[in-house]
């Protein structure tokens, strides 16, 4: 937080500077709309930002400057030598107001300035003052949420065109689903026919009951966006949780079928009326119960105490329960397929909720074979203290999000290349005392290892605050190696990346520590050969920083089952965005390889062509556009077939020459589908 | 997958491709499967037929009658694939081969066997360890692990 | 599969906070510094969202909501306005520009990804 907090600061300086400069030119130039429009936006970007980074005073006090400042903007009133002058003075306070944790002194101050600003406003707009109209809000005291359930009816009927805006009404249904307890029922009565659908409207609308031990207010603000645009109703059914209850349900429907007006009241008493015996007879055992219990909760308290909250496994253990996971994905996948060819309702449910827990399952294992980077950082502490011994070099070590999991076999396998950039750091990045005494830095040089997680993959940077890269040695080195020709045009950007090419170092003198033969494009090659990718940045003399990204898991992903001829193909869901229908005669005549899609022109590969399939290309292809990069790309496959989540088997050492696909695996009918690896499929066929 | 390499025996597993005959040692043989449905990997070359799933395993497969050069052959119901392990970097690797037929499993002692090479049989020396006749018929003895060890290499696909 | 949202915000430090929370949460994240630069990122490239704030020096947040809802491939993606106001009026108007919805400052990591909620997953 400190960083961001460091970085307003530094804005908030930025902004006062340009605020005085804005109110000496008005001074002059009352009239400077533009002027007076910055003075206005830095007012309201004061009031926004301030409360965000905790200087509330700064908030309060500017949400007053920003109305003064609003009148001028709408040409109503004009700006006069006094408001400029009480505006500098505002500016000076201000300063003062910089502060996360305000005085009273300071509250005061602030109080004041609002008067006074207010007093500003009434003198403007010719009307009269009223002191104390604003009064600094009170820290609230946060209200202890009711813990009993209430049951709420919702009917939620999305008008037509909900969806033009952006709007995905499934989301809100998502959220008080996340609310609280639902029984929710969709309603596709106003479902036109199907020549009659127009796919940008919304036809569908829900009715629902939520049993929640939030207010009633929560509940409308989840439709907060679309109040204009859906017709939302919510009324209480009970003051308890008769979610469960299908009489008291049935009987709010009927009593709104019929109009009739439904006591919530009523609710409960049909509850208890129904219930009475029972509740009489769970008293009785209740009170037994809790005689019983009490003496249990002395011996869990005690347990409590003695009892461990995790436990050391062998990670052979481990992986083979995670095979068997594994295994069972392919099992179930198998059982789906048989589930299908046989419709047989009960089955398909069945196989539906299986297919569930099994996901459940998979990802439970999956974050049991999770182990904190944390684990391993001792490592790179000892290496970064010998090797400074061995070079002569002061270095600290700065460490953030070490507490973030990864895969062990990940953190295994990605060792080796991380202790290799960071001696590459050690060694050719910092500097030893004396240059950067002569380079007026820091004389002590930093490396930072940080870890991410972003999505399904883990980020991490090394960054030494040392020499950085020199462009021009990079540039020259690759031609006279032979990596680049002297037309080849190359951003900045690009030629950093060449330090990963093979038969690339720049270095003259070969040192003990990284000159020895491994480069960087070993490095490179094993986080590739994990799916992962690296990058480099630098400035000279300022940092050069090793950014890897990896996925959380080696052998499971989701993805998107295809065929292309005969064989299956599996796309990481991971770079997915969007999938299109396209005729292949429009392929065809299309000699650039590209096609437009939705008034793109996007490059494409057409699947059926580079893997020489020598099936007959159906009429309609599908081109599945994922991202390359920053970039888009569309790959043509013959069909989509479904959603597929893939257990990815090594295909071994003998296809390790080829890394087009990551691994094959297996489909339920026990035939393998290939899974590509779309970013090298895109670099070699592109 | 749990592969196991046993060495040192003298029992040899005979199989024909055309007309010749040749042998491994048992040691190298794991399995011997039906010729089923093989998932052609794209751009490989012709001789690597693709990978079948070995009680869930990823298995790579080759045409052994193109990989030693003869032309390819209609599959009759002899033709099998021959699920082969040996060492490769230090690790033990499986691997399928598609020959014709399978014959008898043959012991012979380390002296029957010659590895001096009679000229023109024209198959790469280091694929062939020895030579032995039986019955009038060449008896070809391969090297398992050299064989495939180039395979990694050439697989560029 | 990943999602990427833009966030269009003249200041930097709300740009580098929401960047923050947002990666955090797992988002993919593209800044610009005002309308004009968010404009440019409408390129093709995915974007999932746009969070964009009301007041941008060039092009401010409504006229940048009404742009975006002209670009054929970026007709439906949500767009959130972030402004201070929360009156009717100023709603109103990021409304008829085609906004989704809209946030107001100041917020905190959870305000800001419930309000997400509502819009992206």
């Amino acid at each position: 937080m400190i960083s961001f907090v460091e970085k307003f600061k530094d804005e908030v300086g930025e902004y006062f500077e340009r605020l005085e400069s804005g109110l000496l030119l008005l001074e002059h130039d009352p009239d400077n709309q533009k002027v007076i429009d910055e003075i206005f936006r830095i007012m309201h970007s004061l009031k926004g930002s301030g409360g965000m980074f905790g200087f509330d005073l700064i908030s309060e006090v500017t949400h007053d400057l920003e109305s003064l400042y609003d009148l001028f903007r709408s040409k109503t009133q004009k700006v006069d030598s006094e408001v400029i002058t009480f505006t500098l003075n505002s500016i000076d306070s201000l300063k003062k107001l910089m502060v996360q944790e305000p005085t009273s002194d300071h509250r005061i101050m602030a109080e004041q300035m609002i008067a006074e600003t207010q007093q500003q406003i009434a003198r403007i707009t010719n009307s009269k003052y009223i002191p104390g109209s604003h009064i600094l809000l009170l820290p609230n005291s946060s209200d202890q949420p009711a813990a009993n359930q209430t049951t709420y009816f919702i009917s939620f009927v999305p008008g037509e065109n909900i969806l033009i805006n952006g709007t995905n009404p499934l989301y809100l249904v998502d959220e008080l689903n996340a609310l609280g307890e639902c029984n929710i029922q969709v309603s596709f009565d106003n479902l036109p026919h199907l020549s009659q659908i127009d796919p940008l409207k919304c036809y569908v609308s829900w009715t629902l009951f939520i049993a929640t031990v939030e207010n009633i207010e929560t509940l409308h603000d989840v439709f907060i966006f679309v109040a204009d645009n859906a017709q939302v109703q919510i009324e209480k059914v009970s003051s308890e949780n008769v979610i469960s209850n299908e009489n008291v349900l049935a009987g709010f429907l009927n009593a709104k079928f019929n109009n009739e007006h439904w006591i919530p009241n009523e609710a409960d008493v049909l509850v208890s009326e129904k219930n009475g015996k029972k509740l009489e007879l769970d008293e009785k055992a209740e009170a037994e119960l809790l005689l019983k219990s009490s003496a249990d909760s002395i011996n869990k308290t005690f347990f409590a105490q003695t009892s461990v909250d995790s436990i050391r496994v062998d990670s052979r253990k481990i992986d083979q329960y995670m095979n068997l996971v594994s295994e069972l994905i392919t099992t179930q996948s198998r059982m789906e397929l048989i589930s299908s060819r046989h419709k047989f309702p009960e089955l398909e449910q069945l196989t539906e909720t299986f297919e569930k827990l099994i996901i459940q399952l998979r990802d439970n294992a999956f974050y049991m074979s999770l182990i904190p980077i944390q684990s391993v950082s001792v490592r790179f502490k000892r290496l970064i203290h010998d090797l400074s011994k061995l070079l002569d070099k002061e270095v600290e070590l700065v460490t953030e999000g070490m507490e973030t999991e990864v895969d062990k076999n990940i953190i295994e396998k990605l060792m080796e290349p991380l202790l290799h950039i960071i001696r590459n750091s050690m060694d050719h990045g910092i500097e030893n005392r004396t240059i950067r005494l002569a380079k007026q830095k820091e004389p002590v040089g930093k490396i930072t290892i940080k870890a991410l997680l972003i999505g399904s993959y883990v980020q991490i940077e090394i960054e030494d605050d040392g020499a950085g890269l020199d462009r021009d040695r990079i540039y020259e080195k690759a031609l006279s190696s032979g990596i680049l020709s002297d037309q080849d045009k190359m951003s900045d950007e690009e030629i950093y990346q060449l330090i990963f090419e093979s038969g690339f170092s720049t270095s003259t003198l070969l040192t003990d520590v990284s000159g020895r033969g491994v480069g960087l494009d070993v490095v490179r090659k094993r986080i590739q050969e994990m799916r992962g990718s690296i990058k480099i940045s630098t400035e000279k003399d300022r940092f050069t920083r090793f950014t890897v990204n990896l996925p959380l898991s080696l052998s499971i992903i989701d993805g998107l089952l295809t065929t292309i001829g005969e064989s299956y193909f599996v796309i990481p869901s991971s770079v997915i965005r969007k999938i299109y229908t396209v005729k292949h005669e429009l392929l065809i005549k299309d000699f650039r390889k590209e096609v437009e899609l939705d008034g793109f022109q996007l490059p494409y590969i057409n699947l059926h062509e580079v893997f020489e399939s020598e099936k007959q290309v159906p009429e309609d292809q599908f081109v599945v556009v994922v991202s390359y990069g920053i970039q888009l790309f569309g790959l043509v496959v013959d069909e989509v077939l479904r959603e597929y989540q893939a257990v990815i088997k090594p295909l071994g050492s003998m296809l390790k020459g080829q890394d087009v696909f990551s691994g094959a695996s297996i489909l339920g009918t026990g035939q393998l589908a290939l899974v590509i690896d779309t970013k090298k499929l895109i670099q070699k066929y592109s | 997958m749990a592969a196991e390499i046993i060495q040192g025996l003298n029992s040899y597993f005979t199989f024909r491709l055309g007309t010749e005959l040749f042998a491994v040692n048992i040691g190298n043989v794991t399995k011997i499967l039906g010729l089923i449905e093989i998932t052609k990997v794209p751009n490989s070359p012709r001789y690597f037929k693709g990978i079948i799933n070995l009680f869930g395993d990823v298995l790579p497969v080759f045409d052994g009658r193109l990989k030693f050069g003869f032309s390819e052959t209609v599959n009759t119901r002899n033709t099998c694939i021959l699920v082969l392990v040996f060492e490769m970097n230090g690790q033990a690797v499986l691997s399928g081969i598609i020959v014709d037929s399978i014959e008898k499993v043959l012991i012979f002692e380390p002296e029957q066997i010659n590895p001096e090479l009679t000229a023109g049989n024209g198959y790469k020396s280091e694929y062939i360890h020895g030579i032995a006749t039986l019955n009038d018929e060449l008896v070809i003895f391969l090297n398992i692990d050299k064989i495939f060890s180039e395979d990694e290499i050439s697989l560029k696909i | 599969m990943s999602k990427q949202i833009l966030i269009a915000d003249d200041s930097e430090s709300i740009r580098e906070i929401l960047t923050f929370i947002l990666q955090n949460a797992g988002y993919q994240v593209l800044q610009a510094c005002d309308g004009n630069d968010a404009l440019k990122y409408f390129d093709g490239r995915p974007i999932d969202l746009l969070l964009t704030d009301y007041h941008m020096p060039h092009l401010n947040g409504l006229e940048l909501t009404v742009k975006v809802r002209q670009i054929d491939h970026y007709k439906y993606i949500p767009i959130l306005v972030l402004t201070t106001e929360s009156q009717n009026e100023k709603i109103k108007e990021a409304k008829d520009s085609g906004a989704t919805g809209w946030l107001t400052k100041p917020f905190n990591s959870e305000k800001l990804l419930n309000t997400l909620r509502k819009v992206i997953r």
